[in-house]
């Protein structure tokens, strides 16, 4: 095997690591907080002035909610179930207002404030769980992840926020309820 | 890392073809394509991984070449020198085009962004709003006559829990329904509204209806009920999913003692909607562009940058491509002339084109063949002319101007008996030689070179332990070989051989005419005396004839003794031995010379050893007689009484069997000074010898072709060594 080769098989072995570290990091990650659910539900996302100046300017900036069904032993979770259900904000420039559209539900929420958009967003009431909790065993967690959608940015946004800690908005996994 | 060309060629080109390909799709997400938008990041990272890898790839390819250039390998100077040519004429246009490329998008980019267009759609964003704004105002007087056509059954209502408005029985048909939902069709049906919904100040359903095939009604936010609380009409122009433009009004108003309200869906006119949803989408996308302009540039230019570098090892590639196909027949044509520099002329270069180069390798290859010819007629003819000088028996020697010997062909160390690493390369007159006479030989042959001399020629004996020749030594001064140093050619023979047999012709000329002239008269000599001795003894007184007789006896005694001379000196002459050759045995032979010993000596002194083998001879009896007669007389007389050995043997000498006499005596030997003429007439260390014996010997032997050798031991005793051919092999030769 030559050198090139070897560098070549190197470098897809690194791709390979960094596939399974991302896939497998909640498997080591003691969730930061916990949720509780309550009469207001969900929690505030504390979103960057970057991606709100950008809805602000007609960006529409897709979030995903990663729901998980996992088992926790020890220190770690072992998902059993999953679920990604992404909502889209956008910028209503006749109206004034923002709407919220979910790609489970026809239903937009229009608001003309763009923190009760979000709040709206995140609200645990709105987030149907029950697809992932059918059966509901000891020792199970339901977590959740917010996260933006770098895909659905435009071009010029995926290149130059390539590396921006803003730009990759990741709420880290929470545990919502122990069922 | 060891590629071969082939195979980087491919990975190349699909490397290639890769990055332009992926280059193509980012311009295209980059321009407009949401589905590939999305893969832009993935599309960047390839384009760049695949052009490092190019780079990397052009780094090694060019360090290669440096290091074949500093090698000095054939071509790879001139592919060097074609490639930066290439990448010079490729950069600098590539370069240029790269910058006013730049230039000009970010003009074009900026260009986008005009007061004038940012005003216009504004404007058109506000007279949007304003037609919307009167559409809506309009939407609310319809909502408000609306709740003026509600009409209350009882007082007090129940909350219509969620869960069952699943169910459309139970949604409409409850009997603890405040509002009639026959009135909330009627109202449906009258207005334009697409979906009317009563609720409590809580947001609670009371009742709804719709036109969109909800059974659940899309409620309003909780900041809609807010602003209702604050006794607050809500408007407001929400889009959906199907980029459909809804109007949303909510109302409140008294219902009895309680306070609910009135949510209208309207939706609007396809037209308005129409219009609004094409401001909206031009604004949302010059809003966005505003924002991304920064970005856009800087992603122009990274694509820009990447396409550079994309061109830049493209026309660097090309250029290694194409070079190597250039310099690839002048890196033969070098490899060929360097292979001829080194004595290979079979070396043929490929023809691979009919241009200009190809024709030059055509003339290459017709020249080397020539070569080749030529080169093997001069190898043939300087073998031929090896050979020769192998065979010659003459010794040659060239030297140079100097004196130093250059070359020397095998005859001159058999004839010199010295080594070939004692002269060649050597200086002649400052040899370190064992025997002085060959030094003394070169120093004489140096004189004449010194001197000048253009041809020269001398003879001189040499001598060693073993031997004493005749030299001759002829010398001649070259022209033509000046520029090879080789001034000087010598021929040095030895002509021993050549004075010995002439000397022997001689001697058996004037043996052979000595026998005959003197032969002739003593018969009569002695006749005559015999004759006057009968005759003429009687008639002398007594006394004169004793005197008488004894004359006479005097004279037949010398006539006798002539006469033995005469037939010793005819056979030395050798007359006619070839006629009377037969097969003899050898062993016989040697007896029948003892027992010839027996009437004169002891034969107790003679002693023969040998093999009962049968040793076969081809020749004279008579003069192997005499030969052995010869020999056993000298060992007898040599050694004063005593003993005489005789050895025979036969052993294989190249392939030829041959029978060896060995006459040993025990005397004083032979002086040194006298081994050298031994063989010569008239040579003789007895002092009544006629020194014809040893002679007629070799003679004999050498008729017989044989050969005969003589070692003396100084008071030890002398050893004949006589060599015969066995059988009838007349032609051998030892």
């Amino acid at each position: 095997m030559n050198i090139f080769t070897s560098k070549l098989v190197v470098m897809l072995n690194m791709f390979v690591a960094c596939f399974i570290l991302e896939a497998s990091e909640y498997y080591f990650e003691e969730p930061t907080s916990r949720y509780q659910i309550n009469e207001k539900g969900g929690d505030e996302l504390k979103i960057p002035l970057g991606l709100m100046e950008a809805i602000e300017n007609n960006i529409p900036l897709t979030f995903c909610a990663t729901k998980k069904l996992a088992k926790k032993v020890g220190p770690f979770f072992f998902p059993v179930n999953s679920k990604i259900e992404c909502s889209t904000i956008n910028r209503y420039a006749i109206g004034k207002n923002f709407i919220l559209k979910r790609d489970w539900s026809d239903k937009s929420i229009a608001h003309s404030n763009l923190k009760a958009i979000f709040d709206s967003m995140v609200k645990l009431e709105n987030i149907d769980f029950k697809e992932i909790s059918e059966k509901k065993i000891n020792n199970f967690y339901i977590l959740l992840r917010w996260k933006l959608d770098r895909k659905k940015l435009p071009a010029p946004l995926l290149l130059t926020t390539f590396f921006s800690k803003e730009w990759n908005y990741n709420t880290g996994w929470k545990v919502i309820k122990r069922l | 890392m060891k590629f071969d060309f082939l195979n980087k060629k491919l990975l190349v080109g699909v490397l290639f073809f890769l990055t332009a390909f992926s280059l193509a799709l980012s311009i295209a997400a980059l321009m407009e394509s949401s589905k590939i938008s999305q893969f832009y990041d993935s599309l960047f990272i390839t384009n760049f991984i695949c052009v490092v890898i190019l780079i990397g790839l052009i780094v090694k390819e060019v360090r290669a070449l440096v290091k074949k250039a500093s090698d000095r390998v054939p071509g790879s100077r001139i592919t060097l020198k074609i490639v930066l040519t290439f990448v010079v004429l490729s950069i600098l246009p590539l370069t240029i085009i790269f910058a006013f490329s730049i230039y000009f998008i970010n003009k074009s980019i900026e260009s986008w962004f005009q007061v004038e267009i940012s005003n216009s759609l504004e404007n058109s964003a506000a007279l949007s709003r304003e037609s919307l704004d009167l559409n809506m105002k309009k939407l609310l007087r319809d909502t408000r006559a609306m709740v003026s056509e509600l009409r209350p059954d009882r007082i007090g209502q129940e909350r219509i829990d969620l869960r069952y408005l699943r169910d459309p029985n139970n949604f409409i048909s409850s009997g603890k329904d405040l509002l009639r939902t026959e009135n909330l069709q009627a109202l449906l049906k009258k207005s334009d509204a697409e979906e009317i919904a009563v609720l409590d100040e809580k947001g609670a359903v009371i009742a709804s209806i719709s036109k969109l095939g909800n059974l659940i009604p899309r409620l309003p936010t909780e900041s809609l009920l807010l602003q209702l609380n604050n006794n607050q009409d809500f408007i407001a122009l929400e889009p959906t999913n199907t980029d459909q433009l809804f109007a949303r009004i909510a109302i409140r108003f008294e219902n009895g003692q309680d306070k609910n309200i009135l949510h209208v869906l309207y939706r609007l006119p396809s037209l308005i909607n129409y219009l609004a949803l094409t401001v909206e989408e031009g604004i949302a996308k010059y809003s966005e562009l505003a924002y991304l302009r920064t970005k856009l540039r800087v992603s122009f230019t990274i694509i820009l940058t990447l396409v550079l570098l994309y061109s830049v090892i493209g026309s660097i590639w090309a250029a290694i491509f194409l070079s190597r196909l250039l310099t690839r027949p002048i890196a033969d044509l070098t490899k060929g002339t360097k292979a001829i520099a080194s004595g290979n002329y079979k070396t043929e270069i490929n023809q691979q084109s009919d241009d200009d180069l190809g024709l030059l390798i055509t003339s290459f290859n017709e020249m080397t063949k020539q070569i080749d010819a030529s080169t093997k007629k001069i190898k043939s003819q300087r073998d031929y002319l090896n050979v020769l000088m192998k065979q010659l028996s003459s010794g040659l020697i060239s030297i140079s101007e100097t004196g130093e010997c250059l070359s020397a062909n095998s005859a001159i160390f058999t004839i010199l008996g010295v080594k070939g690493s004692h002269i060649v390369n050597k200086r002649i007159n400052a040899l370190n030689i064992r025997e002085k006479s060959i030094e003394e030989l070169f120093k004489k042959i140096h004189k004449f070179i010194s001197d000048g001399e253009k041809q020269w020629q001398f003879t001189m004996p040499i001598t060693n332990e073993d031997w004493r020749k005749e030299i001759l030594c002829r010398g001649i001064k070259l022209k033509a070989f000046e520029e090879l140093r080789a001034s000087h050619l010598v021929n040095i023979e030895d002509i021993t051989v050549i004075l010995q047999a002439q000397k022997e012709a001689a001697w058996s000329e004037v043996a052979r005419r000595l026998a005959h002239e003197i032969k002739n008269p003593l018969t009569p000599i002695k006749l005559s005396a015999e004759r006057m001795t009968m005759k003429y003894g009687n008639l002398l007184i007594e006394a004169e004839q004793r005197n008488f007789s004894k004359l006479a006896k005097t004279i037949i005694q010398q006539v006798d003794i002539i006469k033995d001379m005469v037939d010793e000196f005819s056979g030395y002459a050798g007359n006619a031995v070839d006629q009377k050759k037969q097969k003899l045995e050898l062993n016989q032979i040697i007896g029948n010379a003892i027992e010839l010993f027996s009437e004169t000596r002891d034969t107790n002194h003679i002693r023969y050893f040998s093999s009962h083998t049968k040793k076969y001879v081809f020749g004279c009896h008579t003069s192997l007689s005499r030969m052995l007669n010869n020999l056993i007389t000298n060992a007898l007389e040599a050694c004063d009484q005593k003993t005489v050995n005789i050895y025979a043997k036969s052993l294989r000498l190249n392939k030829t069997k041959r029978h060896i006499i060995i006459v040993k005596d025990h005397g004083y030997g032979i002086p040194v000074e006298m081994m050298y003429k031994i063989f010569d007439p008239y040579v003789t260390t007895k002092d009544h010898g006629r020194g014809l014996g040893l002679p007629i010997v070799k003679k004999i032997v050498e008729d017989h072709n044989g050969s005969i050798k003589l070692k003396s031991d100084r008071l030890k005793g002398t050893r004949v060594f006589v060599i015969l051919p066995e059988g009838i092999d007349k032609r051998a030769k030892v």
